[in-house]
């Protein structure tokens, strides 16, 4: 099949867990001989040969921008234009946008070239910050028109599809579940593209928190439980990587409970970097309040290493509680103190966890599984079967 | 010229009951001259009907609300588009005629998709309006996109033609001032379009 995909992220550019999504997906869809075009934003309008087989055809960027909606509106012209060059050189047989921010474009696009779209979405307004003034309304908005002019919508997680199929009421014959993957091999690389003593002593273990520095994330209730931590294993070193509007506030609230020694913000980490702290952590943390699937977890387990994770959303399925991890009640900074502490008197039960979460993540959580899943909803959406 | 030939008109608004407007009455006009016009246009319900022999209306209707007028006119154009699209592939058009920036959207994709020229005429720019709502940089933009793109630009008053020229940049050839020295506008539009088509 011929397929056109539409993002606003792609690796190295990353800012939520869409770019990793779009590009692996993309990467074993090629690999079970797709062709996969990608309109993306850009600094300047290009075209070029991206990861292994990937043709990625940049926009210029958008000025006079007033907020990310009109944005999106402005940006959904530009790809639109772009989607008809190459519909003209050869039919495209798909186009499959990913998040609000590319619904304008992918419904445009549809109703241009009359081609079926595929909409997957990664997370809602309503879950993100809540539907509360024009602006959060438009988003909340847009996700609903995408689901509604989609043949086929996709979720990542469980919880998160019934979440969307009642927000939005989509019919059960258009809603999917087909959860995020991991890439193992580059987790599997023999060297470490950083250094332990980097972030933490050789006497310390290392909690890793990574992800957005937001109020969902629940970097707050990791803060508050980190004293009680300390305490019982003084030893403890956090490394929250990311970034974030609430990174200033954090850091500035570990500094006013006296434990900013044990804690470090190395800020956005590239992906290398990422792996590397996966690796060395003796263990991530993941405390969100609203998590659609939970990547963080898969990607620990493929590094061999356990996650402690709230017990919501995806999270519910990419830790197995006892077995790949620890679950924790959301929101609640006992309960993280609780589980971190149990887990860190123990580091073989850590790597018999670890070792579980790997197993898991092969069987369940590989791109090629996900890239075969997704073409049958292609299928489906051509009426091929 | 167009004669016995085939126009797409799209526009936001095409109110047939409402007072005379240069789209309706250019509808009438170029149907008088044995011209099949279809007009694409929003309103409360979708529906298609004749005005006579020569004039076929498609209304297209849009559910979504949205929080500025330049991104509910981005969005409206998606039915615009659909519409366009559909009666492209129907029939063959000799050109298309696009209604202001609010139609631009549609008009530039389905010209693209189906090369077909269009021209476009702009009743007066956000600079002109100044409005100076929120997303005006946008509407300003998109405008000088809609003449960029354009074959040929039909304006009513001098100060639209000015602002396009010493604003927008645009050549003064590719602008027809469809009123000056009494001309009526309706012979005016149909001159743009044999030179479009002539070209």
């Amino acid at each position: 099949m011929r397929i056109l995909m539409t993002t606003w992220e792609y690796p190295p550019d990353k800012v939520g867990g869409v770019a990793s999504h779009v590009a692996d997906l993309s990467k074993a869809l090629v690999k079970m001989g797709h062709d996969i075009h990608i309109l993306i934003p850009g600094t300047e309008k290009k075209e070029e040969l991206y990861d292994k087989g990937i043709t990625m055809h940049r926009m210029e960027p958008i000025h006079n921008v007033t907020d990310m909606t009109t944005w999106s509106t402005a940006i959904a012209h530009r790809m639109e234009k772009e989607a008809i060059k190459l519909h003209k050189q050869q039919k495209f047989d798909i186009v499959h946008t990913h998040d609000w921010m590319m619904v304008p474009a992918g419904t445009g696009i549809k109703k241009l070239l009359n081609v079926p779209l595929v909409f997957t979405i990664h997370s809602t307004e309503h879950g993100r910050s809540g539907v509360h003034d024009p602006y959060t309304k438009m988003i909340n908005d847009l996700e609903w028109y995408g689901t509604y002019e989609a043949n086929n919508v996709i979720t990542v997680g469980k919880d998160f599809c019934r979440e969307v199929q009642s927000l939005f009421r989509v019919p059960d014959d258009k809603i999917h579940y087909v959860p995020n993957g991991v890439e193992l091999e580059k987790f599997d690389s023999p060297k470490l593209n950083a250094k332990r003593e980097d972030f933490v002593g050789d006497w310390e273990k290392m909690v890793l928190f990574c992800g957005r520095m937001t109020y969902v994330k629940g970097v707050h209730n990791l803060i508050e439980a980190m004293p009680s931590i300390v305490r019982e294993h003084p030893d403890t070193k956090f490394v929250l990587a990311g970034k974030g509007p609430d990174l200033e506030n954090y850091r500035g609230r570990v500094k006013s409970m006296g434990i900013a020694e044990k804690t470090l913000f190395p800020g956005y980490v590239d992906d290398d970097t990422l792996v590397a702290l996966y690796r060395m952590a003796d263990l991530t943390v993941a405390p969100s309040l609203y998590e659609p699937f939970g990547i963080v977890a898969l990607e620990a387990a493929a590094a061999r290493r356990p996650t402690i994770g709230s017990y919501i959303g995806g999270l519910k399925e990419t830790i197995v509680h006892e077995h790949t991890g620890l679950h924790t009640w959301a929101g609640n900074s006992g309960s993280i103190a609780d589980q971190v502490n149990r887990m860190l008197w123990d580091g073989s039960w850590r790597n018999w966890l670890g070792e579980n979460g790997r197993r898991y993540v092969e069987d369940n959580f590989m791109w090629n599984k996900i890239a075969y899943w997704t073409t049958g909803i292609y299928g489906k959406t051509l009426g091929i079967w | 010229m167009v004669g016995t030939g085939r126009i797409l008109l799209i526009t936001k608004d095409f109110n047939i009951q409402g007072p005379s407007s240069y789209v309706k009455d250019l509808s009438f006009f170029m149907a008088g001259r044995g011209t099949d016009v279809h007009v694409v246009c929003y309103g409360n319900e979708e529906c298609d009907y004749d005005l006579g022999e020569k004039i076929h209306v498609h209304q297209v209707r849009f559910i979504l609300g949205a929080n500025n007028t330049y991104n509910w006119h981005m969005l409206m154009n998606n039915e615009l588009k659909r519409k366009s699209r559909e009666l492209m592939e129907k029939n063959d058009f000799d050109l298309i005629h696009c209604i202001d920036w609010t139609a631009y959207p549609t008009a530039i994709g389905v010209s693209r998709m189906f090369d077909k020229p269009y021209v476009i005429t702009l009743y007066s720019t956000e600079k002109e309006r100044g409005l100076g709502v929120y997303e005006s940089g946008m509407i300003s933009d998109i405008e000088w996109m809609s003449t960029y793109d354009a074959g040929y630009i039909i304006t009513l008053n001098q100060d639209t033609r000015n602002v396009l020229i010493h604003d927008y940049g645009v050549p003064s050839g590719k602008i027809t001032l469809a009123t000056e020295n009494g001309k009526d506008p309706y012979e005016e539009t149909e001159h743009v379009y044999e030179r479009m088509l002539n070209n």
